[in-house]
Parts: structure tokens; sequence; C-alpha cells
């Protein structure tokens, strides 16, 4: 199923790649572009907010790999 | 100006209400990576400023502005083996030989779970005790301090910015 594409490329990535790990992106409106759900999210899972502009740093590819960590097992790690 | 790392934890806002997100990108908290686990809000920052103290004061007023209560600054000052392995950047085996003594002397003891197998020490004793052997880095000892001292702040004056960014700004210097 189609959902909008990130404006920006290294976080549509970060996306993409959240969705392979099982990540459910749900779109929002506001200044967050949307959310990203674990498969757990309903109970002790994670929800992480996708920026629509965030600040410059988070575009930076190893800022924007928070937005799958955690996906394999529902758990964030440190 | 330097980008600083950390992450705030805080409590007390539903993000099934409406603007939930907007909240945090209206007080400034841009920066962050915002997630939610378990009803607690982890914001991981990336914030640009003249001293990490700065950056951690800034990023703690800005997230009272949101009406969230904040728990605790990370990364946490209680560390375990692998944990002081990842942050120093030593392998767990070097880290290892120094917690029993078989290299070096008189390396920091563990301050919680002692009797466990998984006992853990107090980050800020671990970079003291590293730098002096020149194993790591005074901003990592800073650092260490500025975190903990947050967290005594935090604990003692719940939601009361005033006299935050003075305090870690003392520990700067020191």
């Amino acid at each position: 199923m189609a959902r909008p594409r990130h404006p920006n490329k290294d976080i549509e990535a970060a996306v993409t790649h959240a969705e392979v790990l099982g990540r459910r992106v749900v779109p929002i409106s506001g200044h967050a572009w949307g959310r990203l759900y674990c498969a757990w999210a309903d109970r002790d899972g994670c929800m992480v907010s996708v920026w629509s502009t965030p600040g410059m740093r988070i575009t930076m590819p190893r800022r924007s790999g928070g937005l799958w960590r955690g996906a394999r097992t529902g758990k964030r790690s440190e | 100006m330097k980008t600083h790392e950390f992450t705030i934890v805080a409590s007390g806002l539903d993000p099934e209400a409406d603007g939930y997100e907007d909240r945090f990108f209206e007080a400034g908290c841009d920066d962050a990576t915002l997630s939610f686990q378990k009803g607690v809000i982890i914001a991981e920052f990336a914030r640009k400023a003249v001293s990490f103290s700065k950056a951690v004061a800034n990023a703690y007023e800005d997230m009272l502005k949101t009406g969230v209560k904040i728990e605790r600054v990370e990364p946490d000052y209680l560390v375990s083996l692998s944990d002081i392995a990842e942050r120093s950047g030593l392998t767990r085996q070097a880290i290892s030989l120094y917690t029993k003594a078989e290299r070096g002397s008189s390396f920091p003891n563990p301050v919680a779970r002692v009797t466990s197998n998984s006992p853990l020490w107090d980050w800020l004793e671990v970079t003291e005790w590293l730098h002096a052997l020149s194993k790591i880095d005074r901003e990592a000892v800073v650092e260490a301090r500025i975190v903990k001292e947050a967290n005594r702040f935090i604990e003692r004056h719940e939601g009361e910015p005033d006299g935050f960014a003075k305090r870690l700004a003392l520990l700067e210097a020191a």
C-alpha cells in the first residue's frame, strides 16, 4: 500500500528501512510528518515521531538511525 | 558550535492528545528524536551549543515549556561492564581486566548490584579513573559530571529551571 514519501531523502531512506524491519508508518498532520509504530506498540513497544523538518543534524544518517532502532525486538537498546 | 548528544526522559503528556508533537516543535525541541514507550517520553537531542552544559540546560528549559514532567537526563550514570566498553571505545576484555585489577590498579568499586553477576559502576568515577590513564578524554569526564549533577538537580528541584543552567556551567570549568 502506498504511503506518502518524506520530502527529505535521508529520512525517507530511514523510514523505508524501518518498514523493512517491521515498523508501521502512520502519517499525521502538523509539525510531525508521521509516526513509526513497532509491532508491540500497543503493549510495551515503541512509537517514534518523525519530523517534517527536523533540526539539521537529525537528517544525518547516524541520527536517523534512531528511527528504526529497536524495531526487531520491540525494545529500545542503548 | 558543537553538536551535543544526550537524552531527556520525561512523562505526563499523552501522545494520543491533539498536537502532541507540535508542542515539542514549538518549544524548540525539533532537534530531538521523539519516541514514546511504556508511558515514557524519550527525547534524544542533537543540540548545538557552546558547551555541553548549555546544551543540556537549554534543552531542559525547552522541554519544560511543553508541560512534561522531566524524569532524568541520560546517558545514565549507572553503567555495566559492556556499557563502559561501549562508551569508552575500549574492549570488554580490557575493562574486565581493569575491574579484576589484573591490569592497572584501584579501578573504582561497583556501586550497585554489587552481589550480582552484573554489577554496576558509577560512570563519573570510571571516567575519572580512565582519564588518569589517558584512556578517555577530559570531555567525557566533564559530561559525566554534568549529567550526574543534572539528575541530582532534577530530583531535588522538580520542574524549576532556576539555577539549573548556572549550576551546570560551574561544572564545565571545574
